[in-house]
């Protein structure tokens, strides 16, 4: 079994390319484990909000309806839009606007956050997030055809779901027989058979739990991106999208396994936004970990499904 | 007939029984909890927030509790598994 490990920072986060492989040789997984590196912070290049010069900020200063785009910004459009009906209108990445007003216009990278226990303590009163009555992703057109179509002005941020992408976009690069464990900032992309998952605890920055799981995992949470604005309250990145205001709903974080990085982040985000009670719905189909104010960790098991052969699918088979 | 009056009450028998082992597993499943998995919980488990100075994760003697719905590894845990965390 050879193995490589690359570490490094991209979208303004710890990332980390983990292969294994029985088949392809150490120095034929190290140059894999580069390609991958060198394909994250391509992705990091193109979908920044806080570069003029990106893509994405590209598309989003663009005075026409439909707008030809990259292939990247192209997906990231797509999954902007799935995000947003799959998770009832909650991840909304049409929030650029929200997002900056409330404190977050330029890069967090390299400044500490708040102390999460004053924020939770003048924090305003816990309730679940709501959707828009009239969401921005709804107005977003993919055809798949390298334009993206949408109003003048919604314009959007790549946040999680950029990091949720850019890492099951690197898992596609990979041939078969390598096993893989592709993590931008906590969001990963798992393949090659199970892997063992550390979920890091919010309050103590250590391991409070091991999670098995194949496709993703992704963990949101307001404790990392946090920060005191003038008139003294706090804020974090996780908005309320019916408010466009910082969402307090009684979880710090909430950890998700899924189908992909991308889908975990968008069940992960789902969960906190929805509060305790409607993350243990959110979070039953596939497991997860939620880490509540008090400190308290929370592990919700995978609901079991049992599932009956149709008589045309035996047929079939 | 004894003999068909006894082959009818035996398969009476057997039908009612059936059904009542259906009715549990199927109280299980609703609960949450997966049959084939003999003692493990049907419900979500909490740890308690840790109080301050016990040490709650102790350096060395900690041991993350394991999901379940997995047969465990053969293998020894990974020492520096990937990790998920808020970014």
């Amino acid at each position: 079994m050879t193995r490589a490990d690359e570490r490094f920072r991209c979208m303004g986060c710890a990332a980390r390319v983990r292969l294994e492989s029985s088949v392809l040789g150490a120095h034929e997984l190290e140059r894999l484990a580069r390609e991958l590196r060198a394909a994250l912070e391509d992705a990091e290049r193109r979908l920044t909000r806080f570069d003029a010069s990106s893509d994405l900020c590209r598309l989003n200063a663009d005075p026409r309806e439909v707008v030809p785009v990259p292939a990247l910004v192209e997906r990231l459009a797509g999954a902007a839009a799935w995000a947003g009906r799959a998770s009832g209108g909650l991840v909304d990445a049409t929030l650029t606007g929200e997002i900056e007003a409330a404190g977050y216009a330029a890069s967090r990278t390299g400044l500490a956050p708040a102390p999460l226990a004053s924020a939770l303590a003048t924090a305003p009163p816990r309730r679940p997030a709501r959707p828009r009555a009239r969401p921005g992703f709804t107005r977003l057109a993919v055809a798949g055809d390298g334009r993206v179509a949408r109003p003048p002005g919604v314009r959007l941020d790549s946040g999680g779901l950029g990091k949720g992408l850019a890492a099951d976009l690197a898992a596609e690069r990979l041939p078969d027989g390598v096993r893989y464990a592709i993590s931008v900032g906590g969001d990963l992309a798992l393949g090659g058979g199970p892997w063992d998952v550390a979920v890091t605890g919010a309050a103590t920055g250590e391991e409070v739990h091991r999670l098995r799981a194949t496709g993703g995992v992704a963990t949101s949470g307001i404790h990392e991106r946090l920060w005191r604005r003038e008139d003294g309250s706090f804020a974090h990145h996780l908005l309320d999208p019916s408010t466009g205001e910082p969402a307090w709903t009684g979880l710090v974080s909430a950890t998700a396994a899924g189908a992909s990085a991308l889908g975990a982040e968008v069940l992960a985000k789902t969960a906190l936004l929805s509060g305790p009670a409607g993350a243990r719905r959110v979070l039953r189909k596939g497991g997860g970990v939620l880490q509540h104010e008090d400190g308290r960790v929370e592990i919700v098991e995978r609901a079991v499904v049992v599932r009956l052969a149709r008589p045309a699918a035996r047929a079939a088979a | 007939m004894p003999t068909a009056v006894s082959t009818r009450r035996l398969a009476a028998v057997a039908a009612t029984l059936f059904v009542l082992i259906l009715a549990f597993l199927a109280g299980r499943v609703h609960a949450g909890a997966d049959p084939t998995q003999a003692r493990t919980p049907a419900s979500s488990a909490v740890t308690p927030a840790p109080s301050s100075g016990d040490g709650g994760h102790g350096a060395g003697g900690y041991a993350p509790p394991a999901s379940p719905g997995f047969a465990p590894d053969q293998t020894a845990p990974d020492p520096d598994p990937p990790a998920t965390y808020a970014s």
